[in-house]
C-alpha cells in the first residue's frame, strides 16, 4: 500500500501554493479543487488593516491531521493538503490553504468544503484583527465584559 | 485531598490577560472548571467560562472533566481559524 501524501501544516512563512500543489498531484487524479482563504480588508464595517493568527501548535497539528485522516476515511482516493498560517499578516495573505487531488471532481469538491468546516470549527487557532481606527480584536471572542486591547 | 500539578498554557486572549504563556500551578481543584476558577482570581481573567473549551493533554473534554497529576490544561477561547 502507497504511502498518503495528504500533509497538515502550521507555518510563519507565506504559503507557496502552487508547490505545495505540485506535492499532491499524480496522474491519476483528474480533479484538483483548491480553497485559498486570504486576508481581507474588512470586517462589520471595520476597515481591517492586518491580521494575527496564534496556534496551539501541537494541539493544531494533532487535530489537522485528525481531520485530514477522517476527510480520507470518508472520501476515499482524495489526496489533501492543508497549511494552515501564523503569525503576522497583511491584505491578501494566504491564512489556510486546502488542495484536494482526486480521481473525480465531486469527492474533490465535497473533500475540500469538508476540511473547510472543520478547520474554522475544530483547529485550535485564534485570529486578532487590527482596524483602521486603532483597536483590536480577538475575533469570535464577543461577550460584553471582554474589553479588546488597542493595538498601541 | 491530594494536591495537583498542572501545567497550564494560555492563548489568546486568555494569554494577553494573564500576561504569559505558561504557568504550573499546585492546585486541589478536582475539575477543569474548578481550575479555571483558581486561576481568574490568581491571573484576572475575565472570559466566561461558558464560552471555553478545555484542552486535557490535547485532547477536548468537558469543563467538568476531571483533572490529574501531571495534567496539561489549556482554556480554549472560541477558536477563529481559517
Amino acid at each position: 500500500m502507497m504511502a498518503s501524501l495528504s500533509f497538515f501544516e502550521l507555518t510563519s512563512s507565506p504559503v507557496d501554493a502552487g508547490g505545495l500543489r505540485e506535492r499532491l498531484a499524480t496522474p491519476d487524479a483528474g480533479a484538483c479543487v483548491v480553497f485559498e482563504g486570504r486576508v481581507r480588508n474588512h470586517h462589520g464595517g471595520r476597515e481591517v488593516l492586518r491580521l494575527e493568527y496564534e496556534a496551539y501548535p501541537r494541539m493544531a497539528m494533532r487535530e489537522g491531521k485528525a481531520i485530514l485522516a477522517e476527510a480520507e476515511r470518508d472520501f476515499p482516493g482524495c489526496r489533501i493538503g492543508c497549511v494552515h498560517r501564523t503569525g503576522k499578516l497583511g491584505l491578501g495573505e494566504t491564512a489556510l490553504w486546502i488542495c484536494v487531488f482526486s480521481a473525480h471532481r465531486e469527492a474533490a469538491f465535497d473533500a475540500c468544503r469538508f476540511v473547510l468546516e472543520a478547520i474554522k470549527l475544530r483547529l485550535p487557532v485564534w485570529k486578532k484583527e487590527f482596524y483602521a481606527d486603532g483597536e483590536a480584536v480577538w475575533v469570535n471572542v464577543t461577550d460584553e465584559g471582554i474589553t479588546p486591547s488597542k493595538s498601541g | 485531598m491530594d494536591e495537583k500539578k498542572i501545567e497550564v498554557l494560555f492563548f489568546s486572549i486568555l494569554r494577553e490577560q494573564a500576561a504569559c504563556s505558561e504557568t504550573t500551578v499546585n492546585t486541589k481543584a478536582n475539575t477543569a472548571l474548578e481550575l479555571y476558577g483558581e486561576l481568574t482570581s490568581l491571573y484576572s481573567l475575565n472570559v466566561p467560562p461558558e464560552t471555553l473549551l478545555v484542552a486535557v493533554n490535547e485532547e477536548y473534554m468537558g469543563m467538568d472533566g476531571t483533572i490529574k497529576d501531571g495534567d496539561c490544561v489549556v482554556f480554549l477561547p472560541p477558536v477563529a481559524g481559517g
